[in-house]
């Protein structure tokens, strides 16, 4: 089998075993409209007390922060499951000539599909859900591309470090709860310290797509930054992990 | 208390124990969280709605009594969701062996309630660091009803929706329930975040936190949720495992 079809035969098996689950195909669906409607309608409840730093009104931050979020978090919890799930599969895949790179290729094509599904579905859900018209659908698609990819590496990290369901759930629960809380702007953290949460450019890039409906060109490099650090974390942790027997 | 509860939830315990990694989290965890707030939300004041009166507190301190049960209820979530999902196939042999129901489910409830002490007691002493409340015992009681709502409701999500829809769930509803709509700097809450999860325990952890009275309305409206989620939670745990 050439190393094309082992790592198409991966992904395909990733994918099945994803798309078997339904509830959780439809949660990937429901939960980012969800999750923008509920942000808000959350963050519309607070007056405008100079306590968020946010640009526009703060129920369409609310509902970006809803999308980021969802984004994200959907992303890193399959990362996680992804990683956990196929840890034995992947050390009989290796014993039987799959490389660690066809199999870390397969993991991570499945993740940037399922990323790229729910950005699809959170971009659609902001194009209904934020009253002014998005003038720049795409710079929004784009940031929250990135920020499900960032959360999909980061699951496949935490997933390889630590390869248990509670303890890497917990890990990774808090730690995407407390990046959406930075990034969001709520608290008035100040951005020097803000600028270092994953979401915070993510966020800040699709904030001005459906704002000013401009690409926020500063944030990009930041942003395909922390993408690229996490893509060398993820593969760094996922080879350990592959050589060290899966028992890290 | 019978010897088989008492051997099941000491082998509850064994099984925390034997993974320091999760002890570990359930202590570095509540740190993070609420430390990290505590140190970087700027020194200003804030108005916050405590006991129906808007007044202006410190944010290091609103931070500090705020995040705390959104930690709790975030990490007793997921503690509850993973201790019904691991402890499914022994309880099916632990019946089998001659556990009654009323075994089975005391043995849980005692695991999960020693669960949430821990993080509870880690959250508030985290918090404590910070600030120091009004009145510190009802701000410790109302932080643990928070934690017993969000396990049991992480036991019930865990049973009905499984691993990862669980985790989803479970990464959401604290967020939206406590950080977002019972957020005391919010003017406008809508009458309907009333009936969410931890509405009273968050009241009276807010006036425990920045008040020296003690609402016994929001105590009691938050001792009741929590009783009826358990019933809920013993409902749903007895259907799941066909125990009788």
């Amino acid at each position: 089998m050439s190393t094309v079809h082992r790592t198409l035969a991966g992904i395909q098996a990733s994918t099945r075993s994803f798309v078997r689950e339904p509830f959780t195909v439809v949660l990937l669906v429901v939960l980012p409209a969800l999750s923008i409607q509920i942000y808000g309608i959350g963050m519309g409840q607070f007056p405008d007390v100079g306590v968020f730093a946010v640009s526009g009104s703060v129920a369409t931050v609310g509902r970006i922060t809803g999308a980021v979020f969802a984004t994200g978090a959907l992303a890193g919890v399959l990362g996680l499951f992804q990683m956990i799930s196929a840890r034995h599969a992947d050390r009989r895949l290796a014993i039987c000539g799959f490389r660690g790179v066809e199999l870390v290729t397969a993991r991570f094509a499945t993740v940037a599909v399922a990323s790229a599904v729910v950005s699809v579905v959170a971009t659609l859900s902001l194009i209904v859900l934020v009253d002014d018209p998005i003038r720049a659908p795409l710079a929004a698609f784009g940031g929250l591309a990135i920020a499900g990819a960032i959360y999909g590496l980061l699951g496949i990290v935490v997933g390889s470090v630590l390869p248990r369901e509670l303890e890497g759930s917990l890990l990774l629960v808090i730690l995407t709860d407390v990046d959406n809380v930075f990034a969001s702007g709520l608290f008035g953290i100040e951005d020097s310290i803000t600028q270092f949460a994953p979401l915070a450019h993510p966020h800040a890039i699709v904030t001005e797509a459906v704002v000013e409906g401009a690409l926020a060109t500063g944030h990009l490099v930041p942003a395909l930054g922390h993408l690229s650090l996490f893509a060398l974390l993820s593969v760094a942790a996922y080879t350990y992990q592959l050589e060290s027997g899966g028992d890290a | 208390m019978n010897r088989r509860v008492t051997t099941a939830v000491r082998m509850g315990v064994r099984e925390f124990r034997r993974t320091p990694v999760l002890l570990a989290l359930l202590v570095f965890l509540p740190a993070y969280i609420i430390g990290a707030f505590v140190l970087l939300v700027p020194d200003v004041d804030v108005p916050a709605t405590i006991d129906g009166t808007r007044v202006a507190v410190p944010m290091t301190d609103f931070a500090a009594a705020f995040m705390t049960p959104v930690t709790v209820a975030i990490l007793s979530g997921i503690v509850g969701l993973f201790l019904v999902q691991t402890s499914q196939a022994a309880d099916d042999r632990l019946r089998l062996a001659g556990y009654t129901a009323t075994d089975l489910v005391v043995s849980r409830v005692g695991t999960l309630g020693l669960g949430i002490v821990v993080v509870t007691m880690a959250s508030v002493v985290v918090a404590v660091f910070a600030f120091t409340p009004e009145s510190t015992v009802p701000f410790v009681a109302a932080t643990l009803l928070v934690g017993l709502t969000y396990g049991i409701l992480g036991v019930v999500v865990g049973i009905v929706l499984g691993r990862l829809g669980g985790v989803y769930v479970m990464l959401f509803s604290p967020m939206v329930d406590v950080l977002l709509f019972q957020n005391p700097l919010a003017t406008d809450a809508p009458e309907w975040t009333k009936l969410l999860p931890s509405h009273y325990a968050t009241n009276a952890l807010f006036d425990a936190a920045f008040t020296s009275s003690i609402d016994v309305w929001d105590f009691g409206g938050a001792v009741a949720y929590t009783v009826g989620l358990l019933v809920i939670g013993v409902l749903v745990f007895y259907q799941a495992t066909d125990v009788e």
